[in-house]
């Protein structure tokens, strides 16, 4: 197999098969998103959308990650990503001080519960399969943490007696690493074979665990390799759990938090696992601190965090940007990615296009000069505005919006006219925006563009990101390819972005119900009618809807679900698009004086739309008024309503 | 030619912008790294994208040549090393062993759905292990065969159907053992491909010709094979496992005619079907038909392909097949997809003839 030609599509953490691609690949940001001490004894529930890069994060703290960095830790971009695991104590000059192993509980595990076995029992399974694949990873981590082979070096593994005395039901400790090994491979077969059996259960040999005793060997660090133990402190990372079953999800969580282990546990697992009312009560939340969850796209969607996963996403694209011009030994034009889109500051490609626009626009004000007089100054001046072609097209619609909003108020004017001062002190970067959407949208401008944006349209969830970012490198990697101009006019750049979004929309049904679809829709629809009214009263735009506290509280209280079908249905198609990243929830915003729960819509929403990708606009509706959107969408007699 | 410096060929010779580079070629990378890079008959150095550049840069207008870059994206079938090797491995579990189990259950007296009772059933066990497994060429792949079936034993497949005295003696006198009569109570004849099966049974007057009606008649009439075979006691399967239609049919029909009195002692299996509509239709308005039809070098008409009763345009016979195998293009596709090196019309994969020429 070549070598990556677009290292874009690379977009899970399996996709990239060696260490040293993974480190190149990857970009810190993330690691700023866990809480501080993180590696140190905690429980941690890392939760996302499909692609919010869960497994990645994970895959960092595996020991052949961290050695393979700690030999290339003097060299960019390996630099940071090592200055900031030290910060975390998890590395250090003289070598590992954390050992991660990682279980993907992808495997196995949901069969269990096919079974039929009464709860308890079933839960004794789950813990004794999770006790000997904990334990067999333990074992190989140990040995890859010491540069040791699996499984020829199991015999400088020893498993000592536990400090508290406690026993492994089955393994005589001390033992050694091959023992231990030969334990857990007999346990998991066991379970293994319960669920291959055809026969009944009643004998079963496997009786099962009442808890997680590797955990306890982990937190007693009591697998020591040549006699000492191979590292500071061990990691759980158990990947995928959201596979497990609702009842397998209840029991791991009970049982993790009921142990409480010295050993770090992280679970991941994706926001779809969790139930309705667990799904609403996410979202983020200014004022809240860290909790025990990481949501990844709440995490990086609150605040500051906006800028600081465009930032990551940035880097991220430079790396994959680097290695395809590596991979290409210098016959690619395309270095860098942000250097393959341009920036489109001055729109020259567009200058007859805008000088048309420019016309079109005074003729109109011209007409309103002469209709209303009291407009009179405030045109006059704006016309003689000075500056680059697009300043003045957008000063001059940006007066257009202005003059509305003032004609909507003053109906009972003199007739005076009104003062140029006036007119800049109404004048606002929030307008201009807005301008500047409605000119795109009127004369066919481009408007989707830049980095900035593709960032925006990622929303956080770096899979989203790197399959809009993959499909315009693609291109600027065919232009380089041809010897033509490897950057990316704005134009092209909106094309590829509508086409790829578009793609995304259409695959949604598959994961989305009809209610959800129908339901985005409306949105959209809605948010489109507010945005673009004439005198723009939400500027730039709107791009949410909101909840009232109180309405979410209801949407999350099982009694009052039972009650009503409509609400139910219409909190589990809620429930739905919040993990499926379809909408983001930020919470408890005060708005006239209630407290909401905002919903973002998924900013490749917004491009279909053709909303603004800014955050802020937002309107808030009674749940009767969803609830009928959700069944009739938002109908055009609605819309003339508003 | 390094891969980019072929990929811009490509792009040149299509008259591609940007937009169809960045659509393209992730495919085209896909398809030669996973199947097409493995054509065993490239010359040295030769890959999928330089070869298809080459191509279709002897069609005169960008237009012929994105008909034909279309017929290579949507109608070419490439059968890989890979999928050879799968269908060897399933021959015998899926489509062989299956028949041996019906006429064991037929034996037996039990219905075919007892799957169970027939496969624990001695007349099952004695017919597969009195079963000679034999290939009909080098791509029958029986080294394959042999370790994908470790049911069965070594000693009953052969690389060839072309058995010495003493090996056939041993058989004679190991499967006849316990008194079997005759000894050897199924052949199976493994092949890998056939398009028209005018190699297995053709008809000439009043005889078949074709090597499983030579090996059948040999079997019938030489003393040594008379001992382990005689049909129709002995069940025949001539087992493809990559087959047209048509030559399934003739195969069928070839094995009528050479021993009309009974049908039940032949069955032909096959592993992938190509069906009839794969064809390339000489009557299509494809426009690559015209380019099939205009691009041909008739020096490639020798005594050999003279058999095939029409012109080479769309292969031997007329086959109008669009498939290429790993290791040699078959001639019964299209002339343009195999032409051989030194035609005047360049092949996208040539193939290196069995009948050389002498001239």
């Amino acid at each position: 197999m070549r070598g990556v030609r677009n290292p874009f599509r690379l977009s899970t953490s399996e996709s990239i098969e060696t260490d040293s691609d993974f480190l190149r690949l990857f970009g810190p940001g993330v690691l700023d998103l866990l809480p501080e001490g993180a590696t140190n004894g905690q429980l941690l529930f890392i939760r996302s959308a499909p692609g919010g890069g869960k497994t990645t994060l994970l895959r960092v703290f595996t020991p052949s990650v961290l050695l393979s960095l700690l030999s290339l830790r003097s060299s960019e971009p390996h630099r940071e990503i090592y200055s900031k695991l030290r910060q975390m104590d998890v590395v250090d000059d003289a070598g590992l001080r954390v050992l991660g192993t990682l279980l993907s509980c992808r495997r196995t595990f949901p069969s269990l519960d096919d079974l039929d076995l009464p709860r308890s029992r079933s839960d004794r399974l789950l813990r004794a399969l999770l006790d000997a694949r904990i334990l067999l990873g333990a074992l190989r981590t140990a040995l890859e943490g010491a540069q040791l082979r699996y499984p020829e070096d199991l015999e400088r593994l020893t498993v000592q007696p536990l400090e508290s005395g406690e026993s492994v039901p089955g393994l005589d400790l001390p033992c050694s690493g091959g023992t231990a090994r030969n334990w857990a491979e007999g346990l998991e077969r066991m379970v293994c074979d319960a669920i291959d059996s055809l026969g009944p259960l009643d004998g079963l040999e496997v009786q099962g665990h009442d808890s997680l005793y590797s955990l306890a060997v982990l937190d007693a660090s009591a697998i020591h390799v040549d006699g000492t133990a191979p590292a500071a402190r061990w990691l759980v990372l158990l990947d995928d759990v959201h596979k497990l079953t609702h009842g397998q999800r209840k029991c791991l969580h009970a049982t993790l938090v009921e142990g409480r282990h010295r050993t770090g546990v992280w679970v991941a697992e994706r926001l779809e696992a969790l139930s309705t009312d667990e799904v609403l009560a996410t979202g983020a939340l200014e004022a809240r601190d860290y909790d025990g969850v990481v949501n990844l796209e709440d995490a990086w969607g609150k605040g500051q965090g906006r800028r600081s996963f465009s930032f990551a996403v940035g880097t991220i694209a430079e790396r994959r940007a680097r290695m395809a011009a590596d991979v290409a030994g210098g016959a690619s034009d395309v270095g860098s990615f942000a250097g393959a889109l341009d920036p489109g500051q001055d729109h020259v490609e567009h200058l007859a296009q805008i000088n048309n626009a420019i016309a079109t626009v005074r003729a109109r004000l011209n007409d309103v000069a002469q209709a209303h007089p009291r407009y009179g100054e405030w045109i006059r001046s704006r016309t003689t505005e000075e500056g680059t072609p697009r300043e003045v097209l957008v000063g001059l619609r940006t007066l257009e919006i202005l003059i509305e909003r003032d004609r909507r108020k003053a109906q009972m004017s003199l007739g005076f006219e009104l003062p140029a001062a006036d007119l800049a002190a109404r004048d606002a970067s929030a307008v201009r925006n807005a301008a500047e959407l409605f000119l795109a949208a009127e004369f066919r401008l481009p408007y989707y563009f830049g980095t900035e944006c593709v960032a925006n349209l990622g929303f956080q969830n770096v899979e989203q990101f790197l399959r809009l970012a993959g499909d315009l490198f693609e291109e600027a990697l065919g232009a380089a390819l041809i010897r033509r101009t490897a950057v990316l006019s704005p134009e092209r750049q909106e094309q590829l972005l509508l086409q790829t979004c578009k793609t995304r929309l259409d695959e949604l049904p598959r994961r989305a119900s009809r209610d959800v679809m129908r339901f985005i829709d409306a949105v959209g629809r809605y948010c489109r009618y507010e945005t673009y009214r004439p005198n723009a009263p939400y500027a730039p735009g709107v791009t949410g809807i909101a909840i009232s506290m109180s309405d979410r509280e209801r949407l999350m209280d099982p009694s009052f679900l039972s009650a009503s079908d409509l609400h139910r249905r219409f909190a589990d198609m809620l429930a739905s698009a919040l993990s499926q990243n379809i909408f983001r929830a930020e919470l408890d915003r005060s708005v006239k004086g209630g407290r909401y729960m905002v919903l973002y819509l998924n900013r490749i929403v917004c491009l279909k739309y053709r909303l603004p990708m800014g955050y802020g606009g937002f309107r808030e509706k009674s749940l009767r008024e969803f609830m009928g959107w959700m069944d009739r969408g938002f109908s055009k007699k609605e819309e003339l309503a508003l | 030619m390094k891969a980019g410096l072929a990929e811009r060929l490509l792009a040149k010779v299509m008259d591609w912008a940007p937009e169809d580079v960045a659509r393209e070629r992730p495919i085209l990378q896909a398809l030669a790294d996973l199947k097409y890079d493995g054509y065993q008959q490239y010359s040295p150095g030769m890959r999928f994208v330089e070869s298809f550049a080459l191509w279709l840069a002897q069609f005169e207008t960008v237009e012929q040549r994105r008909s034909a870059y279309d017929f290579v994206r949507r109608r070419l079938v490439y059968l890989g090393n890979a999928e050879m090797d799968h269908f060897a491995a399933i021959a015998y579990s899926d489509l062989i062993r299956p028949i041996l189990i019906d006429a064991a259950a037929e034996a037996e007296g039990i219905p075919k759905y007892r799957i169970r009772s027939v496969l624990e059933s001695d007349t099952f066990a004695d017919l597969q292990n009195s079963t000679l497994f034999c290939g009909l060429s080098d791509g029958a792949r029986i080294d394959f065969f042999r370790r994908a079936n470790r049911q069965l034993s070594h000693e009953q497949i052969f690389q060839s159907y072309d058995l010495s005295e003493q090996k056939l003696t041993e058989l004679s006198e190991r499967l006849g053992a316990d008194g079997a009569d005759p000894p050897c109570r199924a052949l199976v004849l493994l092949d890998d491909f056939s398009a028209s099966g005018t190699s297995y049974f053709r008809r000439d007057g009043d005889t078949y010709k074709g090597k499983v009606a030579k090996f059948l008649a040999r079997t019938q009439t030489e003393p040594i094979w008379q001992k382990l075979v005689r049909l129709p006691d002995t069940k025949v399967i001539v087992a493809v496992y990559v087959a047209t239609d048509v030559a399934i049919q003739r195969i069928r029909d070839g094995a009528a005619g050479f021993l009309p009195t009974s049908t039940e002692w032949f069955q032909v299996a096959v592993v992938q079907r190509l069906p009839e509509d794969l064809r390339v239709d000489r009557e299509s308005d494809d426009p690559f038909v015209a380019l099939a039809t205009h691009y041909y070098d008739e020096s490639v008409e020798d005594e050999h392909f003279e058999k095939g009763g029409t012109d080479g345009r769309f292969g031997f016979a007329g086959g109008g097949l669009p498939l290429v195998l790993h290791h040699n293009t078959p001639n019964n596709s299209l002339f343009l997809l195999w032409a051989e090196d030194g035609r005047q019309v360049r092949g996208l994969f040539p193939r290196v003839s069995r009948h050389r020429s002498e001239g």
